[in-house]
């Protein structure tokens, strides 16, 4: 599981928790600022994302970057 | 008479050769025939004839034609070459030397074609219970496809816009020519033993039906089968379908809409985050209003906004309590007083029972009594008779004259034996 997909995960737990009775105030508002900061997470994730995330995979299976041009 | 020219044999043959070789119709030709004696010599090289019902002509397709073919012939198939004419000089034998060979017409492809897709049906390579789900979120992604081809680069472009978290592994392999079945074969083969793919993209761009062939043979159909890593299958143009793409566990009809189909939309997936942020904060707005309401309840409530109010009903509840507390003390007062009067009455009934069971007793005894009293005996009109203060009983124990005395119920009486006489 990559870490973009634990936060997402993450983040929908929350939902559940939330839509959930039991969840009293104080915590719903921890919640949502822990879905606050999950957002702002998945964003950085985005925005630092590598350009060189297309590699080839050589003969003796070792990778190499591989040459869009 | 001029001397007669003698020919040697190589003389001949190369003079027939030269004219053979240089004969502007025989130079580049088509020829349709049926193949036989087909062989695909070590060295690359096939080797086979062509023939009619009246003959029959050698045919000789060096490797690097060979190698450009996606369908090889097989014994009795029609098909159609691009030759031109071959002399053996130290045989005189002539062949045919083939830049390209095709199958006579997609009939007899469409045929294999037809055979192999009956027989995978029916052992089951098809079965939707085999296809593997495509992961939500894939981390890397395996691209089977030749690394110069405009699919490669679509692919490449597609995922990098859509999910540029992931990574691409590009897969060098062949997918055309007759090596290209084993090399597809042997690339998702690899792929499953290196692992660490959440799936993979096979396939190229489009050709015609020789040029897509390879992801028509058995050895294809069986590593694809048998992948533990899902495959999107992506083979020529939408309307070309190949066996792979029955057996693929998704078949995307371009390689750009294989790689959507591999990946998630980051953009879409943000919207959906913002969305749930959009969620959770309505979701805590509303317990808010809950508590608030609750809140407000509180406050309007009379005792906050009169605290004298409070007090006297504190007063109130305190002597209700008293009240309550003096009620319950009377109402345990009163019950005790119950039980010790009916234990008192239980008791005045026993002892009442007791004196009337033993008045009974007495009077029973007493009538007894009575039958052995002799006033009672006295009472009936018996006497008893007295001389000098002993009961008289023996008539000899008085004389005439004696004084004796009567008693009767209520008094004595003194009086004289006048006579007497005793009783036989």
């Amino acid at each position: 599981m990559n870490n973009y997909e634990q936060l997402y995960k993450e983040l929908e737990d929350i939902v559940a928790k939330l839509q959930s009775e039991e969840v009293d105030l104080d915590t719903s508002i921890e919640l949502f600022k822990r879905g606050v900061e999950i957002k702002n997470q998945c964003l950085a994730i985005l925005n630092n994302a590598q350009e060189e995330v297309v590699k080839i995979l050589n003969d003796d299976d070792t990778l190499g970057d591989f040459d869009e041009a | 008479m001029a001397k007669e020219i003698v020919l040697t044999p190589a003389a001949v043959n190369k003079y027939l050769k030269n004219i053979l070789e240089q004969d502007k119709f025989l130079k580049y030709f088509t020829i349709g025939g049926e193949i036989s004696n087909f062989k695909r010599h070590s060295s690359g090289t096939l080797y086979f004839s062509i023939k009619d019902n009246e003959a029959t002509i050698s045919c000789a397709m060096w490797k690097n034609n060979a190698d450009k073919l996606t369908v090889l012939p097989k014994e009795g198939d029609q098909v159609e070459l691009k030759a031109s004419i071959y002399l053996n000089v130290k045989t005189g034998y002539y062949s045919l030397n083939v830049s390209d060979l095709s199958l006579a017409g997609a009939g007899d492809l469409y045929k294999r074609f037809l055979a192999l897709k009956n027989d995978l049906e029916k052992q089951g390579y098809f079965s939707p219970s085999n296809k593997q789900a495509i992961p939500s979120f894939v981390k890397r992604v395996g691209v089977i496809t030749s690394p110069t081809s405009a699919a490669v680069r679509d692919i490449i472009t597609t995922i990098k816009r859509r999910y540029p978290i992931c990574e691409i592994v590009v897969i060098p392999t062949l997918v055309q020519g007759v090596n290209a079945k084993d090399d597809i074969a042997k690339n998702i083969n690899r792929a499953n033993e290196l692992g660490d793919f959440d799936v993979l993209i096979v396939g190229r761009g489009g050709g015609s039906i020789e040029d897509l062939w390879a992801f028509n043979e058995l050895v294809v159909a069986n590593a694809a089968f048998n992948s533990k890593i899902p495959i999107i299958s992506s083979v020529g143009h939408e309307t070309d379908t190949t066996i792979i793409d029955y057996i693929a566990d998704m078949r995307a009809p371009t390689p750009t809409a294989a790689a959507e189909l591999a990946t998630p939309d980051i953009q879409k997936l943000n919207q959906d985050i913002d969305q749930t942020i959009k969620n959770i904060a309505s979701l805590v707005e509303q317990k808010m209003n809950v508590d608030k309401i609750k809140l407000d309840n509180l406050i309007s409530n009379q005792y906050f906004l009169n605290p004298i109010l409070k007090s006297i009903s504190n007063f109130d509840n305190l002597s209700n309590k008293l009240n309550q507390q003096a009620n319950n003390l009377n109402l345990k007062l009163s019950t005790s007083q119950n039980k010790l009067e009916n234990n008192l009455s239980l008791m005045t009934n026993l002892v009442n029972n007791k004196i009337n069971n033993q008045t009974y007793q007495v009077k029973h005894l007493a009538a007894g009594l009575d039958q052995l009293n002799p006033l009672a005996i006295l009472s009936r009109g018996y006497g008893v008779v007295y001389h000098d203060d002993k009961p008289l009983v023996d008539v000899n124990s008085v004389d005439v004259d004696d004084e004796i005395t009567l008693r009767v119920t209520n008094g004595n009486i003194k009086t004289r034996v006048i006579s007497k006489e005793t009783n036989e």
